[in-house]
């Protein structure tokens, strides 16, 4: 008998380490669609560590103490009762919203201060902000019930403009110095909540007029969700997000790691943002564009190389600033159960102007489409499509882009002026200008890029003449004081090389 | 509805889709905008083709632009 002879069989070569990282990022990107960590996600145990996970990330991300321990309740609360989210979301909103009454850094010491100047020191002005958020919220409740019950009224007939007309009035009534210490104290207050809560109500009026809306309490608790750092109402309204409500404990496993995935993306950004603004500015000399703008006004301009790379760096900065800050919100909310979509998709992927606000801001450029572009489209110039196009882009990327970025100021208008506020609002009024006019012709423009226009002209070309505006604009983009029109202009012009 | 109609519809959006490269079946229900796959600059083309093609009168504080967010939320609303 032939004794057989063993054949060696060849080993399949061991992957190298660059196709490993290959695979384990494909392998990490798609934990939402692998079976294995789906039924992991959605028993206790992975359930629990999914959770642990996310708030030693959400814990990373530096949100405040208070906000921090305010999101790892709510999604606590979430995870244990799934199908009470709503109303849990809605009773820590409410609490936050009393906790944290504004979501300008500085009102809070203004407040403080015209607390004082009022004479009331045995109270806590942190106390008396609360009182007055509580009160905002019982006027808001009220305003709600009215507009489900009765639209024979202008808060019924024109919800939103009825909020212009009132945060406006109360300005003109707090500018004016006509109050008294102690109501002008109290009405300071109440237009930082109001104002901080402007788009909230906005989107809450907006979604009593849905098929089945939820009951004015329910939109009383949303008006401040415990994601909401900032101003722009990242998941628009309780509307909004039932769209997106996981509805089975499988998709809601999906939901959370499509979470885990996003936040862990937020923090590399956010470190990126970090270590190279620093490692740009301290290692390389490339000073920030306020200081670079600064200078032009001294006798310390720069060259055109260093503008570019000023100008360059300042934009890729804060496209990642952006995305990084709203992948966490974003992020918080999907672990909530809510899987919208993200704030910031490739913005740099953009081939037009219109294309980069709906890539690099989705919320912000929501807000300004609910509320200023389609009222206006859908009202003005029916019979020209191209004015009614162009004017209704202009009412959001410039009057409503300025509206929005006007509330942000007036915290200074009690002790600087209204004077001070709008010298520093020449710059923003410039580049909302600017920024409706390119969206108005990138709109308008017949030729869009397609892929048979080849590499040059599909892949590189759009994307460079996207860069540019945004780099150009980008100057402008600054609401505050201190840098004169003319120093902006030169600086421009320095970038030609004169 | 009439299917024609319908149909007439289901093409408005198909070439909307496809002008942003996008050729991909979508189902009656499917959501358009909220799912991503249309825009706001979109639906401004979608409202003028309701506007001239069906005679709907889009206007008023109670329009809401989710209204047009799937094919069969279109049919209602020109029911």
């Amino acid at each position: 008998m032939a004794c057989e002879q063993a054949i060696p069989v060849p080993h399949a070569p061991s992957p190298g380490p660059v196709a490993r990282i290959i695979a384990w990022r494909r392998a990490w990107l798609g934990i939402d669609h692998n079976p294995a960590t789906l039924r992991l996600a959605q028993t206790i145990r992975g359930n629990g560590l999914l959770h642990l996970a996310f708030f030693a990330l959400l814990w990373g991300a530096g949100l405040g103490h208070i906000l921090l321990a305010l999101s790892i309740g709510t999604l606590i609360l979430c995870a244990i009762f799934p199908s009470r989210r709503i109303q849990l979301i809605g009773a820590t909103g409410m609490l936050s919203l009393v906790i944290q009454p504004y979501r300008f850094k500085e009102f809070p010491e203004l407040s403080a201060r015209l607390f004082a100047k009022a004479g009331f020191d045995a109270i806590s002005p942190a106390l008396l902000s609360s009182a007055v958020a509580a009160l905002f919220l019982l006027l808001c409740w009220s305003m709600l019930k009215l507009q489900a019950e009765s639209r024979g009224n202008i808060v019924g007939q024109r919800p939103f403009l009825a909020q212009v007309i009132l945060l406006f009035g109360l300005l003109g009534a707090g500018a004016s110095g006509l109050c008294s210490p102690v109501a002008t104290a109290f009405l300071w207050a109440f237009i930082g909540v109001f104002a901080t809560n402007f788009w909230t109500l906005g989107y809450a009026f907006a979604n009593l007029r849905s098929k089945a809306p939820a009951p004015a309490l329910t939109h009383v608790g949303f008006l401040r969700p415990v994601w909401n750092g900032n101003m722009v109402p990242v998941g628009k309204g309780i509307a909004f997000l039932r769209k997106f409500e996981a509805k089975d404990d499988e998709a809601l496993a999906a939901t959370r790691l499509k979470a885990l995935k996003l936040i862990v993306w937020a923090l590399i950004l956010q470190r990126l943002d970090w270590h190279l603004g620093d490692l740009l500015e301290s290692r390389w000399g490339i000073p920030d564009l306020r200081h670079a703008l600064l200078a032009q006004g001294g006798a310390m301009k720069l060259g055109a190389g260093m503008s570019w790379l000023v100008l360059l760096s300042h934009y890729f900065l804060k496209v990642v600033e952006v995305a990084a800050t709203g992948h966490v919100v974003v992020a918080t909310v999907r672990m909530a159960g809510f899987a919208i979509p993200r704030n910031s998709v490739s913005p740099f992927a953009s081939r037009t102007i219109a294309e980069f606000w709906n890539r690099y801001f989705y919320y912000f450029k929501e807000l300004l489409v609910d509320f200023f572009f389609f009222p206006a489209f859908t009202r003005f110039f029916k019979k020209n499509t191209k004015i009614r196009i162009a004017f209704a882009t202009f009412c959001a990327a410039s009057i409503g882009n300025c509206i929005f970025h006007l509330m942000n100021e007036i915290v200074w208008i009690p002790e600087k002026g209204l004077r001070h506020v709008i010298q520093g609002f020449e710059s923003y009024l410039l580049y909302s200008l600017i920024l409706a006019s390119g969206i108005i012709i990138s709109q308008l423009r017949n030729h869009r890029p397609k892929p048979e226009d080849g590499f040059l002209r599909y892949q590189l070309l759009p994307r460079i003449g996207v860069t540019l505006f945004f780099c150009i604009a980008i100057v402008f983009d600054d609401t505050r004081p201190g840098i004169a029109l003319s120093d902006r202009f030169s600086f421009i012009l320095g970038l030609t090389g004169f | 509805m009439p299917a024609s109609q319908i149909d007439r519809l289901r093409a408005i959006v198909s070439e909307l889709l496809a002008a942003r490269g996008d050729t991909a079946a979508f189902s009656e229900t499917e959501s358009l905008f909220l799912g991503g796959r249309l825009d706001s600059m979109a639906a401004t083309h979608l409202i003028i083709a309701l506007e001239t093609e069906f005679n709907l009168e889009i206007g008023g504080p109670d329009f809401d632009v989710s209204a047009l967010d799937s094919i069969a939320e279109m049919t209602d609303l020109l029911a």
